[in-house]
């Protein structure tokens, strides 16, 4: 049929163009193409995107990015050899070691062999200045992420590693590369999406040795989002050289918002190691073995029983509950008796007849024992929470502890047991299955420094110029009466001669604290200290807590004195 | 086969050829390195080729005039699907395929069978359209129907490409080949319009086609790398596994639609040509089983098919030479993909039925 011989004709046409066309590129243009396809090998290399910085309150970095250098060396035809011998000395490595790592950092014909990581500016400008000699040598800036303060503030930043192959294949998708790092702890990784910024491309042609010929097209990279904490810089300095040989945490938090003045948990160790992993390879793999943990944040994490501070709490609950009054006295003789079973006091001889703000000041066990069986567990553990005990303070800085707060219920489903009389007894002075992190027990104490606010505890105030601070705020409605009551018994405790809390003590201000050495299986006393100044107009909270450090006045209570000495230097009040 | 014929040796034997040179090429554009054989692309490209030539023996036993029974059942599965498709969640960008188990099935694939088939069953009446020109809206329905479903992938070339095979079917029908020619100008003249309703990737892949160095890291980077490959593969070729431009990444798609350009750049100018040319010679016994079939039905649908075949050869290869813009078009039996492979080798074997079939039978 002739219409099915045209549709063939159309066709075979089509096919004679194609050969015709074939033709014309593989044979007649073939030197022009094949120049091309030698010439034209476009690499795309990322422009890797700095993290945003992490500044102080006062605008100052704690984290920023600085160049690094490294040094590549393109695969070539031959001459390799001269060209590394000349090299060698300007790295500062025998000719045998560099030859020897060039062969075996050798992948395919085309990857650059990465010979020395993060060289110094000097070592950079030295090869580039004799590009002549080293004709397949160059230099590649990154940037990499520098901690100024170091082991001061590492549970603050936290540190980045490396993405794994795992993370990675999870990961690609959403445009990460496998040479990428990820946030691994602190801000670094609760804030990871926010300081990560986005790689930049930058196309261009290479000839076959690998040199810039032009550059088709950039997109530039975008550097990560900055952060700006509620941390001062000079208290956390000050408080980590205080706090650096002794195993626990402080956290020092502002009154008028929550915000996180200065967070230290001890021991530390030095982000830095992790962002220069071939060469600290050794130091990380210690950091990590250390058995006091480093990297564990204890300000955070660390549950502990607090001792007297919790008195406190208890106080309040018995005066809430009516269950005592500021007139109320009980003696104490050195011990208390309770179905058979002795409660002593720390004070062997006892402290005699004492009332509300004599027993706080003296921090007496026993007159607390009284005041608790008669308030109850559950009225204890009712004001416990609602100072913010037994729930995450929900801080913007990683994994947190959530504490315990016995009471009967708890015990009946968790242990199927009923609660002893003596756990109330206990649970009173702050023993017993109670557990409470740092980080929870200077909220405590802000909440009566305020007058019922408890706060939410906040470390970023501004995610690239965006304010992030929380705005809303608990009330725990605290008589007034009650609340004073025990603000003066907590001035007392640091103001009186007889006050456990007098190490903490100032001659130019007022602090009101309360101190608490909480007996814990295995070992020595946990040394608590809590706190705020000044007393009359509160600013600041504080929590100095000593692992095994032994007795909270001793210990604890020096160490929040100097702090608070520091911070009236500084201008906070 | 008491009336039938042998079947025709070219349409047996060149498939293969095809088949057989692309699998070579098909390892060196998708190997990886320590990849284990049983994961391979080339090992499941056998797998589905093999099971394709099951099915054309199979299906060689029988009449095409089965077809004729199933045409509208096969077009209401197909249409089904395509519209199943539609919600399925979408890859690269697109919905096309509808995953069963670990197989994927493109029911654009399928409509490459069934439109065809029901556009040669409408048309296989002898006065079809002779006296009344209405009956020539119903197969520009039948496939203005799959052909939007499809384009809402979106998949613009498929889509496209039953343009071709209807124009074919009916100029061979009988529709007046003036009214054809008016349909092609209406139809250059509404391409302004009709360019505005594609989608921005659509456009740009038609700007880029015209000026490739516009934008050579994005759309014009596919074009340029291609020409650059094929090209560069002089007379001879590279040699297989040695195409710089495809080892070192730079072409994209190399194993689905740019796999010609891989051909080109490492078997040369006479792999290429030897691959135009076998493709052109299943065109040719396409058209010739389609001019010596004695009954309508089998001459239309070897038109049909033959040039669905032709069009997808044409416009992939031009693709890969930039002479056209990109369209999502494979190069079937060469690029990976079970559908493709499956549905053009039964065409193809659908074309041989019928040229074993020369009694008329309407």
């Amino acid at each position: 049929m002739n219409k099915i011989r045209v549709l063939f004709l159309i066709f075979s046409l089509a096919f004679a163009w194609i050969l015709t066309a074939l033709f014309k590129m593989q044979v007649l243009d073939y030197s022009m193409y094949l120049e091309k396809s030698e010439r034209n090998r476009i690499r795309p290399t990322v422009l890797e995107a700095p993290r945003g910085v992490i500044r102080d309150r006062t605008g100052r970095e704690l984290v920023s990015n600085r160049l690094a250098f490294d040094c590549y060396a393109i695969p070539y035809k031959s001459g390799e050899e001269t060209a590394l011998r000349r090299l060698a000395p300007i790295l500062k490595l025998s000719e045998s070691k560099l030859l020897e790592r060039y062969a075996s950092r050798k992948r395919g014909a085309l990857t650059p062999i990465l010979l020395s990581n993060d060289v110094s500016p000097e070592t950079a400008i030295r090869i580039e200045e004799s590009a002549w000699d080293l004709p397949n040598v160059y230099i590649e800036t990154r940037p990499i992420r520098e901690y100024r303060l170091g082991e001061a503030a590492a549970h603050i930043t936290g540190y980045i590693g490396a993405i794994g192959d795992e993370e990675y294949d999870h990961r690609r998708g959403f445009g990460f590369r496998f040479t990428d790092w990820l946030g691994r702890s602190g801000l670094e990784r609760v804030y990871d999406g926010y300081l990560r910024g986005e790689h930049g491309v930058e196309q261009f042609e290479a000839d076959s040795r690998g040199r810039l010929l032009r550059v088709l097209d950039v997109r530039e990279r975008v550097q990560g989002r900055s952060l700006d904490l509620t941390i001062d810089q000079d208290l956390q300095r000050f408080t980590y050289e205080l706090m650096k040989e002794t195993p626990g945490a402080v956290v020092v938090m502002e009154l008028e918002k929550g915000g996180i003045l200065a967070l230290v948990s001890s021991p530390s160790y030095d982000p830095n190691i992790f962002v220069r992993s071939r060469l600290e390879a050794q130091r990380i793999r210690q950091t990590l073995k250390d058995p006091l943990k480093p990297l564990l944040n204890r300000a955070l994490i660390g549950e502990y029983p607090p001792g007297s501070t919790f008195k406190i709490i208890s106080a309040l609950a018995a005066l809430q509950a009516n269950a005592i009054s500021g007139s109320t006295r009980f003696f104490c003789p050195g011990s208390f008796y309770l179905g058979g079973f002795r409660f002593g006091c720390w004070k062997k001889e006892g402290h005699g007849s004492q009332d509300l703000l004599e027993a706080i000041e003296h921090s007496c066990n026993v007159f607390f024992f009284n005041t608790g069986m008669k308030t109850g567990p559950d009225a204890i553990a009712r004001m416990s929470r609602s100072f913010g005990l037994g729930e995450l303070a929900r801080l913007d800085l990683g994994m947190e502890g959530k504490g315990l707060v016995p009471d009967p219920k708890w015990k009946e489903k968790t242990f199927k047991e009923k609660w002893y009389a003596g756990e109330t007894a206990n649970f009173a002075i702050g023993q017993g299955h109670l557990l409470t992190t740092p980080l929870q027990m200077v909220r405590a104490a802000a909440v009566i420094a305020t007058g019922g606010r408890v706060l939410h505890p906040y470390i970023v105030s501004r995610v690239e110029g965006v304010d992030i601070s929380p705005s809303q705020v608990r009330k725990v409605r605290l008589d007034s009466a009650d609340l004073a009551l025990v603000r003066r018994g907590m001035e007392r405790v640091v103001a009186s001669d007889a006050g456990t809390g007098q190490k903490a003590r100032s001659e130019d201000f007022a602090i009101a604290g309360k101190t608490g050495t909480a007996q814990a299986p295995n070992g020595e006393d946990h040394a608590w200290f809590i706190g705020y100044a000044p007393a009359g107009e509160p600013r600041v909270a504080i929590v100095v807590f000593a692992e095994r450090g032994g007795m909270g006045g001793m210990v604890s209570a020096p160490i929040a004195g100097k702090i608070f000495g520091f911070m009236r230097e500084l201008g906070y009040f | 086969m008491k009336d039938g014929r042998r079947p025709d040796l070219i349409l047996l034997l060149v498939p293969i050829l095809i088949s057989l040179i692309g699998l070579f090429f098909l390892s060196s554009a998708s190997w990886r390195q320590g990849q284990p054989l049983d994961q391979s692309l080339v090992f499941k490209q056998v797998f589905w080729m093999a099971a394709a030539a099951v099915l054309v023996l199979f299906s060689l036993r029988y009449h095409y005039r089965f077809l004729l029974n199933l045409a509208w059942v096969l077009y209401a599965v197909t249409l089904l699907l395509l519209i199943l498709v539609l919600f399925m969640p979408a890859r690269l960008g697109a919905s096309r395929w509808i995953a069963i188990g670990s197989f994927n099935i493109q029911p654009s694939e399928l409509a490459k069978l069934s439109v065809p088939v029901v556009l040669a069953a409408l048309m296989q009446d002898r006065e079809f359209g002779l006296f009344n020109k209405r009956d020539y809206w119903k197969p520009v329905l039948a496939v203005i129907v799959p052909a939007l479903l499809i384009l809402k992938e979106p998949d613009l070339g498929t889509g496209l490409l039953f343009i071709p095979v209807l124009l074919s079917m009916l100029v061979v029908a009988g529709f007046p080949v003036r009214w054809i020619l008016s349909v092609m100008a209406a139809g250059a003249a509404a391409s302004p319009f009709l360019f505005h309703h594609l989608k921005t990737y659509q456009k740009l892949r038609i700007l880029t086609f015209l000026d490739p160095e516009r934008d050579p890291l994005g759309s014009g980077y596919t074009i340029i790398q291609s020409k650059i490959a094929i090209g560069s593969g002089g007379l001879f070729g590279k040699g297989l596994f040695a195409g710089t431009q495809n080892q070192l990444r730079f072409l994209p798609e190399k194993h689905t639609d740019f796999i010609f350009s891989v051909i080109g750049e490492e078997g040369g100018f006479i792999a290429a040509s030897i691959v135009v040319l076998a493709y052109w010679l299943i065109i040719a016994r396409g058209y010739h089983t389609a001019a010596e079939c004695p009954n309508r039905f089998g001459r239309l649908l070897a038109v049909g098919i033959t040039t669905l075949l032709a069009t997808q050869a044409v416009v992939n290869i031009c693709m890969t030479l930039g002479l056209l813009p990109v369209v999502g078009m494979p190069l079937f039996m060469v690029s990976y993909g079970g559908s493709s492979v499956i549905m053009s080798l039964f065409l193809i074997g659908l074309i041989m039925n019928i040229g074993m079939r020369r009694e008329p039978f309407l």
